[in-house]
């Protein structure tokens, strides 16, 4: 009976419990990482090599690891061809029962791209590049490495190599909006990638408007014969504030021209004022109220210790003159040609240059509206020009500008004036009048005026500043726009005479837009607007 | 009066009546199931656990039609090291109108998102967006490590 039972009872049947993991499969020999999708429902390995590892394909080593003790599987590593879509069969065994899996390969889809890529020596970064706005973008070259190695790269359906100094390409950025397609194709798949040129610095100067004494390309501008008296060559200099231009001719006249509409010109109350010395060298500017608003001042000239030296102030267009300085010179010189100031009217400075001795400055200093009564003395190694004035860039560095001696880049310290550059005569021609720096749009920039044709035209100038300090900016300066002041379309035409060699020019931000107005007597007048 | 009151009422029963027949229109379940991005977070400083290196793990091998993903860590020199690799953090975008599954390998939802900490030595995650029309974009992440 018991021998019966055991007879009876039955072996278990053959089990197939195993599962394929993505951990069991691995593909060997290949330098990029792979994908690798194993589908245990429809019995399926997928593996797909990195486009670069393509060739691999034509014989993918394929090995099976870490299998259960129980479980065989043939073949457990072997070499096949999946270049031309096959599959190869593998057999997993456990317990006597199989199962059959597929193994398939492919490779990606390349992904064209740039490896590297300048334009004009710039690297492309986000798609664009940095390029200034006065280079011309017409025909930049484009340099470039691409992945994978056999990407080939159009413009206008033309293929176009990297570009080498022996063979450069020539590719047109004009266009900011558009930017350049540059097209990449590798194999059947084409990318495209758009790039543009960001510009750095000016992208244009409006001429505000322009006032011309004789202009050659307009008509005759009645403005300086019944608005302001072109002909009288003492109307030396200009100063301006956010609302008004300023100025003043010998016959004690201060004239405020609103800078929205020059049409719109007034003459400035004078109750009270007495010149004292010689009125006619108008030296003017205007300095920033700590609370907003702005002064104007006003100096006569003297050239004697005996003369009073004068400066007037005004508070706005409709206030009377008041006195703010009563001085006497120390010895004999001249000042109240040129005033240039710095700082504000809380604090800051008044430069006066010496006319006589041409070679140091009275400089007053201004703090909390009230002019010191007594003024350092600053000497220069080297003489300056009679009509001249000293621009400040920073705390020591100054340029002395003015007709008479090439403009000089100066450092000053201790009441000593020592001359770091003669401005390059190939760049700076003389004189220079209103020497201004800015920075815009990541460019850095110097602004004057210069006296062109023998004195009888003019010229608003933005030069780029590009080295690495003043000076070498200086030495070897960037492009230079130039605009005439005499013609609203030609330069160095001729004018009036400015018998003196003078001029201004006055930056102001308004708003925080930049402004120059830009000033040489005999030429014209023009407000211009850096966009 | 009375007249003023009957007015009311037939006023208000053909409002009635127009209500009842106006069918809400509803702006059709999304199909959106994008992933937008798929990041872990390594925390390297066990002195400070702000401090953490993002690894963007789609920057790897990534193939969107099949929803394989394939991450190297390369440990050369890096910050991040094999051991930092064993507590990290992950996190997807997706439109907010989705949802994430974490699933085994057989595609079975297991009721949890990217909570917790990963395993990310050497390692393989399932996982499903489902947008909100019912439509799955499946994923498959698989981490390694390149010493």
């Amino acid at each position: 009976m018991v021998l019966g039972l055991a007879a009876c009872k039955k072996e278990p049947a053959p089990v197939f419990d195993f599962v394929l993991k993505n951990q069991m499969v691995q593909v060997n020999g290949l330098s990029q990482d792979y994908l690798l999708q194993v589908n245990a429902a429809d019995k399926t390995v997928f593996i797909e090599v990195a486009y670069a590892d393509k060739a691999e394909l034509a014989a993918l080593e394929v090995e099976f690891v870490g299998l259960p003790e129980d479980v065989a599987v043939e073949p457990q590593k072997s070499t096949f061809n999946y270049s031309a879509g096959a599959s190869q069969k593998v057999t997993f065994t456990q317990n006597t029962l199989t199962e059959e899996y597929t193994v398939s390969a492919q490779a990606a889809l390349p992904e064209p791209h740039f490896t590297s890529f300048m334009v004009a020596g710039v690297e492309v970064a986000g798609n664009s590049f940095k390029i200034k706005g006065s280079a011309d973008r017409s025909k930049l070259p484009v340099s470039f490495t691409v992945s994978p190695a056999n990407t080939k790269v159009f413009v206008g359906g033309v293929e176009i190599v990297s570009a080498t100094e022996e063979a450069p390409n020539e590719i047109d950025f004009t266009d900011k909006v558009a930017g350049v397609d540059f097209v990449l194709k590798c194999d059947e798949v084409t990318e495209t990638v758009n790039v543009k040129a960001i510009t750095t610095g000016i992208n244009e100067v409006e001429r505000v408007w322009g006032r011309y004494v004789k202009p050659v390309t307009a008509g005759a501008d009645t403005w300086w014969t019944e608005v302001i008296p072109a002909s009288d060559q003492n109307m030396r200099t200009m100063a301006m504030d956010d609302n008004y231009i300023y100025l003043a001719k010998t016959n004690k006249t201060l004239y405020a021209v609103d800078v929205k509409n020059p049409a719109n010109v007034k003459a400035m109350p004078m109750e009270g004022y007495e010149a004292g010395g010689v009125f006619g060298s108008c030296a003017l500017a205007t300095m920033d109220k700590a609370e907003g608003g702005s002064v104007v001042l006003l100096s006569n000239m003297v050239n004697s210790t005996a003369s009073e030296f004068v400066i007037w102030k005004w508070d706005g267009i409709d206030s009377n003159p008041e006195k703010v300085l009563s001085y006497h010179l120390p010895e004999a010189a001249r000042i109240g040609d040129q005033m240039s100031v710095e700082g504000n009217w809380a604090n800051g400075k008044i430069w006066f240059h010496d006319f006589t001795s041409q070679q140091k400055a009275y400089v007053f200093t201004v703090k909390d509206g009230a002019i010191s009564t007594t003024a350092e003395v600053v000497a220069y190694d080297a003489k300056q020009g009679n009509w001249s004035a000293m621009y400040k860039y920073d705390d020591t560095q100054y340029i002395g500008g003015g007709p008479g001696a090439k403009s000089r880049l100066f450092k000053v310290e201790g009441g000593t004036a020592t001359t770091l550059l003669e401005l390059p005569g190939a760049y700076f021609a003389n004189p220079l009048h209103g020497i201004r720096f800015f920075s815009f749009n990541e460019q850095d920039y110097m602004t004057y005026v210069v006296l062109r044709n023998s004195y009888q035209d003019g010229q608003m100038r933005l030069t780029e500043l590009n080295g690495e300090s003043l000076q070498a900016s200086l030495e070897t300066p960037g492009h230079t726009y130039k605009y005439g002041l005499g013609d609203p379309e030609q330069n160095d035409i001729t004018a009036d005479k400015n018998g003196n060699g003078l001029g201004n020019s006055i930056l102001r931000i308004v708003g925080g837009e930049i402004y120059i107005a830009s000033y040489v007597p005999g030429a014209g007048l023009s407000l211009f607007h850096v966009k | 009066m009375k007249r003023t009151a009957i007015l009311i009422t037939a006023l208000a029963l053909a409002l009635s009546a127009l209500t009842g027949c106006a069918k809400p229109e509803y702006t059709p379940a999304s199909g959106d199931k994008t992933l937008s991005s798929l990041k872990c977070y390594v925390y390297y400083d066990p002195e400070n656990p702000t401090r953490k290196a993002e690894v963007n793990l789609l920057s790897g091998t990534f193939n969107r039609e099949r929803g394989l993903i394939s991450y190297v860590f390369r440990l050369d020199g890096s910050i991040i090291t094999e051991d930092k690799l064993s507590r990290c953090r992950i996190e997807a975008t997706i439109p907010a109108t989705a949802k994430l599954e974490l699933t085994d390998e057989a595609g079975k939802g297991l009721g949890h998102g990217f909570e917790g900490m990963f395993d990310l030595r050497a390692t393989t995650l399932f996982f499903v967006i489902t947008a909100a029309d019912g439509s799955e974009a499946r994923y498959q992440l698989t981490c390694k490590i390149s010493k």
